[in-house]
């Protein structure tokens, strides 16, 4: 693993401690685990992204890192899936909407759509995090897809420096 | 001739063959010796400046082997049947013939599809999901509700916002009073691993606060799990005073 990998992992698996803190803490709002959830997978998926060279600065880059993973076998095998090419692919390809829509969560990309740090839209601002239902956070919560993303990544940090 | 109720895209069919359906590997409820009086032309006709028909089937409460379509809820009152559905039966040689006009999309689908037409299929499939769940949403629990109440609320919730999901199993013996532990029954996007691996969420419903831990699993490999629940579900839980929701409500 390259340096730059290794100073962006360590940073994303501190960002995911802190959104596992404040997900299991019931009185804090949603948005701010889903905060910290969208920033830890963002420096995750550029710790891979470094794996090929220095990266753009782009909230992006947790798709690309999924994207990456359907071809992947060894983390097809790590993450429970030997075997089964079909599941597996099938589970890339629908978490990865999942994933784009928790990426969309920046406010850089959010721009005058919901985001989880800053009221919005910015120039006007109508809603705060704190008040609003985010459907993102419903679909990984309620949905058996949704959590499969969240198990996937919970999986993904604990085996990370194994195939970066 | 012989009478089935299947079932096509969430509605109800019913299939009079001449061919018993049992033969064909059906494994629902046939009930034989059924004779059906229906008049295909008289039924749909509907002559200019006349009402639209409007089909029922019926069953005579004399003989209730015999069966009839009539051509409005009027004339199925004024006969004296009893109403048994609000349209026209099917009608088929045997059940394979009905299937072949009338098959289960979603099962003719699985087989004939390629690979990414059947998950572009299920996509959509989710994508109506989340457009009925906004439609019906389920009334969030008054304040307060029990941890029961609050936990079938959380299992209509998680049906209605997956399509895939058909049962959520609650397993509230020995769990702490603001635990709520479901197991959640479906064939999508679940592993088979021999022990689960329940994920945890923070839920506040009308500042009453729980802890939500989710575990999805096949149906498959719930039965296996309930076989030896020790060996598979984490510590601490229990099958026991499980209760149980389905689609169509409380199954136990």
């Amino acid at each position: 693993m390259k340096e730059e990998q290794r100073l962006f992992l360590v940073q994303a698996k501190s960002a995911y401690a802190v959104y596992r803190l404040l997900n299991s803490d019931k009185s804090l709002h949603h948005c701010h685990a889903l905060h910290y959830l969208q920033m830890a997978t963002e420096l995750l998926g550029k710790a891979n992204a470094w794996k090929s060279g220095p990266i753009r600065k782009s909230h992006k880059a947790l798709v690309n890192f999924l994207r990456s993973l359907s071809s992947n076998t060894k983390a097809q095998k790590q993450l429970g899936y030997e075997g089964q090419n079909d599941n597996w692919t099938h589970t890339i390809r629908k978490i990865t909407s999942i994933a784009e829509s928790l990426q969309k969560m920046a406010p850089n990309l959010a721009k005058d759509g919901p985001n989880p740090e800053y009221p919005w839209p910015p120039d006007s601002p109508t809603t705060t995090p704190v008040e609003y239902a985010f459907p993102i956070w419903e679909e990984l919560t309620e949905t058996s897809y949704g959590r499969k993303l969240i198990s996937l990544i919970h999986k993904l940090f604990a085996v990370a420096e194994e195939y970066m | 001739m012989f009478l089935a109720k299947a079932r096509r895209l969430g509605m109800d069919d019913y299939v009079f063959t001449q061919k018993d359906p049992r033969t064909e590997e059906y494994e629902g409820d046939v009930v034989d010796g059924v004779t059906l009086d229906y008049d295909i032309n008289a039924i749909h006709h509907w002559p200019d400046g006349q009402p639209r028909p409007n089909p029922q089937l019926g069953r005579d409460p004399r003989n209730r082997k015999h069966y009839k379509v009539f051509k409005f809820p009027e004339e199925l009152h004024a006969a004296g049947y009893e109403f048994v559905h609000s349209s026209t039966p099917i009608v088929a040689s045997d059940l394979s013939d009905y299937r072949g006009l009338y098959n289960p999309v979603p099962e003719k689908f699985a087989k004939t599809m390629s690979h990414d037409e059947w998950f572009d299929y299920l996509e959509e499939a989710d994508i109506a999901a989340k457009i009925r769940k906004k439609m019906s949403e389920p009334k969030e629990p008054k304040r307060g509700s029990d941890r029961d109440q609050i936990a079938e609320w959380v299992a209509n919730r998680h049906m209605g916002a997956d399509g895939g999901i058909h049962q959520v199993w609650f397993l509230p013996s020995g769990s702490p009073s603001d635990e709520i532990r479901l197991l959640e029954v479906s064939e999508r996007f679940t592993g088979e691993a021999t022990q689960i691996e329940p994920i945890d969420f923070g839920l506040d419903v009308d500042d009453a606060k729980y802890k939500l831990l989710v575990a999805d699993v096949s149906a498959d490999h719930l039965n296996t799990i309930r076989s030896d629940p020790g060996k598979s579900l984490p510590k601490d839980w229990t099958f026991d005073g499980a209760l149980v929701w389905g689609r169509r409500g409380r199954q136990k």
